[in-house]
């Protein structure tokens, strides 16, 4: 798994983003089972408390879950994966929006020119 | 509040100059934590008192509830900037030092990370680079099981994939019983690692929070901070 | 955990010591050997080169071992627990005078081993190991009026070897009072010799002057005499005496300094 941190947002919320991705890309699949803590911590080259923090933000949202002895998992809820796709998918747009209008476009401008470029495509 | 470092209204003065002024610390286990500074600001002198080799002027400083002397220094494992080992031993002999001096020394961890880095045990301390015996130095303290690890400038002198094999092999070794103090100029690399750092500045404590609060506060990296408030 | 610190001693410098001593002994075979066949071929002139030559060069060998035991103490104090590798040795969990006295011990024993090549290569060379020579050397003191004694011969042993400690105390108090200066350690540490010798010399003074008026009181003025019939047995003895009381107690105080320096004040570079 590749990580890529920015340096201006908590580590901790990158990592939760990062694995929230991967759900929704199906990269990570219902089922799987997570590394260690401290493999995890050492593969992304963070701090193992702030992993830890990730993890136990994404358990509370319910999209890992663990089990006493045998370690972490990703939860297995069709409704969770696409509530997270559809988070996901408005990120982007809002993102996509942001940039336009930054460009001098309003909303209904982004929106035609995208679907131009859609059909040419 | 059971402190494993415990520093209160610390003092030292090197002769007429002092160095270290109401110096006070409480730092807790379980922590990776960078000690952020300019040159002179006091950060090597305060490791240097941590390790028990310099003594302090006046204040209080416990480590693990015990006062700095041969029980503190049973609990602290400290790296220092510079080769410490007679040039003439060989790798073998520094494991076997370790190993005579320190009850909590893992000597398989040791080989293990020396083999990992394909460092013969043969070899003399004055024919290895200044890198490689830095990452023998770094074993041996690692390969320690102590409460308190002391690294001051690891990363100085020494190339992008060393750095990140000393980041790698801290990470390795956390246990949540003990703390890593670093102290580094080279924020940006060691930032993601660390949970807390320590801003000092002229001899005094300036800031003392976890990183993510940090970024969250401020909206920048902490080595965006620290050019910030230690601007010139 | 002193034991452990002298095992460290001895393989840092063992190799040395053994290879010094073995040149010296080698030295005084050859020179004996040399003049055996020299005499056996009644006079050939490479060996009778051959016995001069290697008999100068035990004597100044036996002379190197001395030195360089002196030398090699005070070097190995200095960088072993003053510079660089003293940030290991500090942070060991043992006491500063352990430490300290390792090094004290080890030169000690170092020195023991000097006397004893000393030895072994006089035997060598006089190919007497009874050391009938030492019977001589009694008997022309003994006609000095002295009595000697095998007691007396074990105490003068035991002066040797604390002139030897105190020595080295004196020169490690050096080397520790010198480091307590921020910039020039070395040069501190010559001007503290030159301090603690001229120290010495007067505490030395003061305490035979002591010596010589609670032995002759008020009659003291009977020393400057040459013609005295005081018995001078009685007057070695207490200058004796005396010499090894101010030894012990100045070598207590540069050993104090030492550790008191070493635990409280220790400032590596």
């Amino acid at each position: 798994m590749k990580w890529k941190f920015d340096e201006n947002t908590p580590i901790y919320l990158q990592i939760v983003e990062q694995i929230k991705t991967q759900i929704a890309t199906g990269q990570l699949k219902a089922g799987d089972k997570l590394p260690a803590v401290r493999e995890l911590a050492v593969e992304a080259g963070v701090n193992p408390n702030t992993m830890q923090k990730a993890l136990s933000q994404l358990e509370r949202e319910g999209l890992l879950y663990s089990v006493r002895t045998s370690g972490r998992f990703v939860a297995g809820l069709e409704e969770q994966s696409e509530k997270l796709q559809n988070e996901l998918a408005s990120q982007y747009m809002e993102s996509f929006l942001d940039s336009m209008n930054s460009l001098g476009y309003t909303a209904q401008e982004a929106v035609s020119v995208l679907q131009a470029h859609v059909n040419k495509k | 509040m059971d402190f494993l470092v415990d520093c209160r209204s610390l003092k030292k003065s090197y002769g007429r100059r002092p160095v270290l002024h109401d110096f006070s610390l409480q730092l807790e286990r379980g922590r990776i934590i960078g000690l952020l500074g300019p040159n002179g600001s006091g950060k090597t002198t305060f490791i240097k008192i941590l390790a028990g080799i310099l003594s302090k002027n006046s204040g209080e400083i416990k480590i693990s509830g015990r006062q700095i002397g041969i029980e503190s220094k049973k609990i602290v494992s400290y790296l220092p900037e510079r080769t410490y080992f007679s040039p003439s031993m060989k790798v073998k002999d520094t494991i076997k030092f370790f190993e005579d001096f320190y009850k909590d020394f893992k000597r398989e961890r040791a080989e293990q990370m020396l083999s990992g880095l394909d460092i013969s045990l043969n070899s003399k301390i004055k024919e290895l680079s200044k890198g490689t015996r830095e990452k023998v130095q770094l074993v041996l303290v690692m390969s320690r099981e102590a409460e308190l690890y002391l690294l001051d400038e690891p990363m100085g002198g020494v190339d992008p994939a060393a750095r990140d094999y000393i980041l790698k092999t801290i990470l390795t070794n956390y246990n949540e019983n003990a703390s890593v103090i670093i102290s580094t100029h080279l924020i940006s690399d060691v930032e993601k690692v660390l949970d807390d750092v320590v801003f000092i500045k002229e001899g005094n404590v300036v800031l003392h929070q976890s990183v993510d609060e940090i970024r969250r506060e401020n909206g920048m990296s902490v080595d965006a901070l620290f050019r910030e408030v230690f601007a010139c | 955990m002193l034991g452990k610190l002298l095992k460290y001693e001895f393989k840092a410098q063992g190799a040395m010591y053994l290879g010094i001593y073995l040149i010296a002994l080698l030295f005084s075979v050859i020179a004996v050997a040399s003049d055996k066949i020299n005499q056996a071929l009644n006079g050939n002139p490479v060996f009778s080169v051959m016995r001069v030559l290697s008999l100068a060069a035990a004597v100044i060998a036996l002379i190197a071992i001395f030195i360089i035991t002196v030398v090699m103490c005070i070097i190995r104090y200095r960088n072993n627990l003053l510079k660089d590798e003293g940030y290991l040795m500090h942070t060991l969990p043992v006491s500063a005078a352990s430490l300290h006295f390792s090094k004290l011990l080890a030169g000690i024993i170092w020195f023991i081993g000097d006397i004893a090549v000393l030895m072994i290569s006089v035997g060598i060379l006089t190919e007497d190991f009874r050391f009938t020579w030492i019977k001589s050397f009694k008997v022309i003191l003994e006609q000095s009026g002295l009595k000697i004694d095998s007691g007396m011969a074990f105490v003068f042993v035991l002066y040797i070897v604390l002139s030897v400690i105190s020595s080295l105390s004196m020169f490690y108090a050096c080397l520790n009072l010198g480091s307590l200066s921020y910039s020039s350690k070395g040069i501190m540490a010559f001007v503290w010799y030159i301090i603690l010798y001229m120290v010495g010399q007067v505490v030395s003074v003061i305490g035979l002057v002591i010596l010589c008026i609670v032995q002759y009181g008020s009659n003291f003025a009977v020393l400057f005499q040459t013609q005295t019939d005081m018995a001078p047995t009685g007057f070695v003895m207490g200058t004796f005496v005396t010499s090894v009381i101010i030894a012990v107690i100045l070598t207590a105080a540069y050993n104090f300094a030492s550790l008191y320096i070493l635990d409280k004040k220790l400032n590596l570079e």
